[in-house]
């Protein structure tokens, strides 16, 4: 497979509160973001585990977080817990030598769709350069 | 394989507009019926129509679980949860696949259909794993403590005792009425709010008490009180309506010059007892609290009363005058026309104190950019609102958190401003932010109602969507109790395990996530149904 070829595929974990908002208002709102994304909502950025997030890399190129502002968070603290498993996340995949690039959190308000398509291309342009991800499992 | 499959129902509705273009959804039902689903494509997406048809189809099918396919759907699923609690089935069983992510990811008709395809398939992947919700009936106690006999607490005791629930009223001092009491116009409506207070059979007022102990949660919280008296109290709800305290901005000042210098408080204690002031006084208001109008309204009262009263020369220094309350404009206007001057600062006027007078050099912004200099006998100057003293040893006691400034935080300062982070613990008034005496009235009824519509009933019936602890896993090390952010979670000393209280848990997950052992589930979003959605499924893109 080509570099130019290559199709990333990213996993998105979203926050009911803004990033499934924000996405609902980029597909009003006619943007176009990258196809080979799935999106797995979860009631706060907070319960997302460390072990989804691996699983995710097992299946994927990347890893995308969409979290509500800090200090906006529904659930006053989840979006700090997320930072702070990330933070914990990126260590492994220093270890594991696995680019700490392919696993990004980003901040949303929710109604945020531009932001939303535009972190998720960025990512997805990314992702194209970095090349296939070298811990995904064989297929 | 297809037998475990077919139990599980597919109910797509019509789409107008773009979405229908692009989808093949005739096409995307043969091939999820190839695959074994039970299929179904609602013509309509008119509301009434959509749910008989919805209604009709579960019943000829004899389903039990459904996903429920289409676009914009975040607004009609509890529409659809409606109708299956009303068919008597589990109003968890169903699943929601948003195609408006197919509609987007692809110009190609077929590839798009494809992602439809996935999408539904992934969603049947997530019901299939779903377990029933349960639903529990839980008593609530009739009962409401309010700490704080200020307006705010006075008000919101009114209108829970109006509303047919008993108040008990707990207050930090020997008196009610708190700062309005002090306040010239507002003295004599505190008065008899007091006194209605005090006729009212239904509310229980206790003076020179504290709350020193608080266990349980919403519905069914244990207070202490202590002071007077001591008891124990049950309750449904706690109100905090506790006041927050005027800070004089700090001078340095000569023993002579001390008296030449007061509050803003200070002197409406003087307004309302009469004493005679002298002629020529100054205000100089935004010294410290930028944001806030409350001092502008006392700033506009003050200068009016006195300009009345004595016919004193009055000026005004001040970075904004802040009119958005009730009036406000016309109050401004009336101190205008009375002849009380107003001069704009933007950099702090720079003040002398002389023996017997006050010194206020101002650098007119206006051009000329000339420099003023004004002789008073009086400075009047704008106090800073701090929060209480008692603030931080009551949010430890209720585990509710403080904000940067040291008031009490709400939950969501746009859409639930009078809700705590805890279910059950609400702040009214002052402790949340200074604010007008209107605007605390109204927050206080606001949070009367609310807490109406939750106990007046005596129970409620909750859908136990709560995290689950599996006490054979739970090694009580505390990390679920330490994160949670509503403090739903408690220790069952006897079993040994960890503990949540359905009322007070909100479903955010961060218990689950954060449990070393993983003894926490949420039943919406467990474990096994979002690692389940990271595998490939048949025709998915990529």
């Amino acid at each position: 497979m080509t570099k130019r070829d290559f199709k990333p595929k990213i996993t998105v974990f979203y926050c009911e509160h803004s990033g499934l908002l924000s996405a609902d208002m980029a597909i009003k709102s006619g943007f176009v973001y990258p196809e080979s994304v799935r999106m797995i909502k979860v009631p706060c950025s907070g319960k997302i585990e460390s072990i989804h997030i691996m699983r995710a890399l097992e299946e994927g190129d990347g890893v995308v977080i969409y979290a509500c502002h800090k200090e906006a968070c529904q659930f006053l603290r989840g979006n700090l817990r997320a930072e702070a498993r990330l933070a914990y996340i990126k260590n492994i995949l220093k270890e594991i030598s696995i680019e700490e690039e392919r696993v990004q959190m980003y901040y949303l308000s929710p109604s945020n769709g531009v932001k939303f398509t535009r972190t998720l291309s960025t990512f997805y342009e990314d992702l194209k350069s970095l090349g296939p991800n070298a811990g995904r499992a064989e297929e | 394989m297809t037998k475990k499959i077919s139990k599980t129902g597919i109910f797509i509705y019509g789409f107008e507009g773009k979405p229908g273009k692009v989808l093949g959804l005739d096409e995307a039902c043969s091939s999820l019926g190839a695959l074994g689903f039970v299929c179904f494509k609602c013509p309509s997406s008119f509301f009434p129509g959509e749910m008989n048809d919805f209604e009709k189809f579960l019943k000829k099918n004899k389903l039990s679980k459904v996903v429920v396919a289409g676009c914009g759907l975040r607004i009609k699923e509890p529409v659809f949860r409606d109708s299956l609690k009303k068919m008597g089935l589990n109003p968890y069983l169903i699943t929601f696949a948003n195609l408006n992510e197919a509609v987007v990811a692809c110009g190609d008709k077929s590839e798009a259909t494809k992602k439809a395809v996935a999408l539904i398939i992934k969603a049947a992947k997530w019901v299939e794993t779903q377990e029933p919700v349960e639903i529990q009936k839980v008593s609530l106690k009739r009962e409401v403590l309010v700490l704080g006999g200020g307006i705010a607490g006075i008000e919101t005791a009114l209108t829970l005792a109006e509303g047919g629930l008993s108040v008990i009223l707990v207050e930090e001092k020997s008196h009610l009425g708190g700062g309005a009491a002090e306040v010239g116009n507002l003295k004599n409506w505190t008065r008899d709010k007091v006194e209605t207070l005090k006729k009212n059979e239904r509310i229980k007022v206790i003076l020179s008490s504290n709350l020193v102990d608080l266990r349980g949660n919403a519905g069914g919280f244990t207070v202490k009180i202590e002071g007077a008296q001591e008891l124990t109290l049950e309750v449904g709800a706690i109100v905090v309506a506790v006041g927050y305290e005027f800070v004089l901005p700090v001078w340095k000042l000569g023993e002579n010059s001390k008296s030449l210098i007061i509050g803003q408080k200070e002197l409406e204690k003087r307004l309302v007892s009469d004493e005679k002031l002298s002629q020529r006084i100054c205000f100089l208001a935004d010294l410290v609290d930028e944001d806030l109008k409350i001092s502008t309204r006392a700033l506009l009262r003050q200068a009016l009363l006195i300009k009345e009263k004595f016919s004193s020369d009055v000026i005004c220094f001040c970075k904004d005058l802040k009119v958005s309350f009730n009036g406000g404009e016309l109050l401004y206007k009336r101190a205008r026309e009375a002849g009380i001057l107003f001069f704009k600062y933007a950099e702090k006027p720079e003040i002398k104190f002389l023996n017997n007078a006050v010194e206020i050099l101002l650098i007119n912004e206006d051009y000329p950019h000339e420099e003023l200099v004004f002789e008073s006998d009086l400075l009047v100057v704008g106090e800073k609102m701090m929060p209480g003293k008692s603030f931080e040893g009551l949010a430890k006691l209720l585990s509710v958190d403080l904000d940067l400034n040291g008031f009490f935080q709400e939950d969501n300062v746009k859409i639930l401003p009078t809700k705590s982070s805890r279910k059950g613990i609400f702040f009214v008034g002052g402790c949340r932010l200074p604010q007008n005496i209107d605007e605390t009235l109204s927050e206080a009824r606001g949070t009367a109602g609310e807490i109406l519509s939750f106990l007046s009933k005596g129970e409620i019936e909750l859908d136990l969507t709560s995290a689950k602890i599996n006490s054979d896993r739970c090694i009580l090390c505390l990390t679920c109790v330490r994160t949670c952010p509503h403090g739903a979670i408690i220790i069952d000393q006897e079993e040994g395990t960890a503990k949540v209280v359905p009322i007070a848990c909100q479903s955010c997950g961060i218990c689950a996530s954060e449990c070393p052992v993983m003894a926490i589930e949420l039943p919406l979003y467990t474990n096994a149904q979002i690692i389940g959605q990271l595998s490939d499924v048949v025709g998915e893109a990529g």
